[in-house]
């Protein structure tokens, strides 16, 4: 009676049973998995990375229960699994660099060292970043030219982010003739520098002399400015040339690198008159 | 005329600025000049109507900032559980608002009336960018000038300690600012400065100070958050 059950109409109903069973428990497990990993990945990743490892695993899961119904029913699967292996291998390595990359990427969202919209630089890219995926890093320079760096890269390279704090310091330095007066060229570097509305009040702009140079009196003048949006880089835009005006306005000299040339022999000076002069 | 308000057509002149205002059939122009030279115009259609009001100092050059640090001309020393009122005041910014038959407005111009200053309030990783001003501050309302606002200040000490009070820092999307209509007057409501430690004080905001003023609309992005009425101080009390 048993086996007239089983097998009506030349079909072992129980294995079709159990096949339905595996797919349909399969499936609703994976399909779980995917919602809760989302929901757990999103809390410290961004969006859309959460939901492509999720959707990476639920895939990997409904392999595995493809390869179960596959065994269930009594399908040979060594040749199977060994063009797996193959396959595995040649994937590993041409995936080898977009592995490190999406490791890298993962790594990059866990620590945070810059987000979209911040001003940063690595290695000899700097702009705002616009994008942040999974294998790379999107920055939009100034000039507005977007480039791509591979996330491995970002990982690896020095990150200066400009975006970090609240106020940025921005340092000119200043070089006048020896003759002229320190502090008359405080006085005016001072007034150009309060009257820009960008510089900050506080903490206060500073202005002395930096070095002695070979050929000039150096002067460093410190200001800070609003780190928002583009302000440091119209501030030193505009200051650098304004700074120059007014000690060129006030009369004080900035000199040309000088050098005095020493002879070691008394130097003889021949004065040769043309014709036309006499 | 001359001071905050509604304004006709013909010319005013605003500080620095001439502001003419020139009606055809079908819209008005609008013209703020510089040294005889036009540097905002805008026409408007239909029939519109333009106010002068007195702002938030937080406009110009752009909005970097919704704070402003009054730094007071002689630090205010206060016994514990004691409090004081005085006078301060403040720079504003001073806005251009067109208004359409319903009643719509829309800013569409805002210049300054005074030298602009910034300042870092706090640390430059947890502190804030701020327009920065000095006031004197006075025991008795004193009149505004044009481009200043005047506030009463009332600094409640709730700590049982004397506390030296340098400076107040304000939130512009909670302060409140009002005009005496044909002056240049503009006040902002009563602002309570609850200190409760040598590290932290709360500024609350309260009511006008001064009758037969005008409030003004709140600018677009300005208008006072559902859910928090105070701004917090952690420096600039010792």
């Amino acid at each position: 009676m048993n086996n007239i059950t089983t097998n009506f109409l030349g079909i072992d109903w129980f294995l079709v049973l159990e096949v339905i069973a595996v797919i349909i428990v399969g499936f609703v497990v994976s399909w779980f998995i995917r919602i809760s990993l989302y929901k757990l990945l999103v809390r410290a990743l961004p969006h859309r990375l959460s939901k492509t490892i999720a959707r990476t695993v639920y895939y990997v899961l409904i392999l595995i229960v493809i390869l179960t119904v596959l065994g269930i029913i009594g399908v040979d699967l060594t040749g199977v699994l060994m063009a797996g292996g193959i396959i595995g291998i040649i994937l590993g390595f041409a995936l080898q660099n977009t592995v490190a990359n999406l490791f890298s990427g993962l790594f990059l969202h866990w620590e945070k060292p810059f987000k979209i919209g911040d001003v940063i630089r690595i290695g000899d890219v700097e702009g705002s970043v616009v994008d942040i995926s999974i294998l790379s890093t999107k920055i939009r320079g100034l000039d507005g030219v977007v480039t791509r760096i591979p996330n491995q890269t970002v990982f690896q390279s020095n990150i200066i982010n400009y975006s970090g704090s609240i106020a940025r310091r921005i340092d000119f330095r200043v070089g006048i003739a020896y003759k002229e007066d320190a502090e008359k060229a405080y006085e005016v570097l001072r007034k150009v520098v309060v009257e820009h509305p960008f510089v900050l009040v506080k903490p206060k702009p500073e202005i002395f002399v930096v070095e002695l140079g070979s050929s000039s009196v150096d002067i460093m003048v410190r200001v800070w400015v609003p780190n928002t949006g583009l302000i440091p880089w119209i501030v030193k835009r505009e200051l650098l040339w304004k700074l120059k005006k007014a000690l060129t306005e006030a009369g004080i000299e900035i000199p040309f690198i000088q050098t005095d040339i020493w002879f070691r022999a008394p130097l003889k000076v021949e004065v040769v008159e043309s014709k036309k002069s006499t | 005329m001359s001071g905050y308000g509604f304004i006709d057509v013909g010319e005013v002149n605003v500080g620095k600025y001439r502001i003419s205002i020139v009606r055809s059939e079908s819209s008005l122009t609008y013209t703020r000049y510089y040294e005889g030279k036009p540097c905002v115009s805008k026409k408007i259609q239909g029939k519109p109507r333009i106010e002068l009001v007195p702002l938030y100092p937080v406009f110009t050059p752009n909005i970097i900032t919704k704070y402003v640090e009054i730094e007071f001309e002689a630090n205010i020393v206060i016994p514990g559980y004691r409090n004081i009122v005085s006078f301060i005041k403040m720079p504003v910014d001073i806005g251009v608002y067109v208004y359409d038959e319903k009643n719509n407005y829309y800013l569409i111009d805002v210049f300054e009336t005074n030298t602009i200053n910034y300042s870092l309030y706090g640390s430059i990783v947890e502190g804030v960018i701020a327009r920065y001003y000095k006031s004197p501050v006075y025991n008795d309302l004193v009149k505004p000038s044009f481009g200043e606002a005047v506030s009463k200040i009332r600094i409640i000490n709730k700590h049982e300690k004397i506390v030296e009070v340098g400076r107040i820092v304000l939130d512009a999307q909670i302060i409140k600012m009002y005009y005496k209509p044909g002056t240049w007057e503009a006040y902002t409501q009563e602002i309570y400065m609850n200190i409760l430690s040598r590290d932290k004080a709360i500024i609350t905001y309260g009511k006008p100070f001064v009758e037969n003023i005008v409030e003004i609309n709140d600018p677009e992005g300005f208008k006072p958050p559902k859910l928090r009425s105070s701004n917090e101080m952690i420096w600039g009390l010792k």
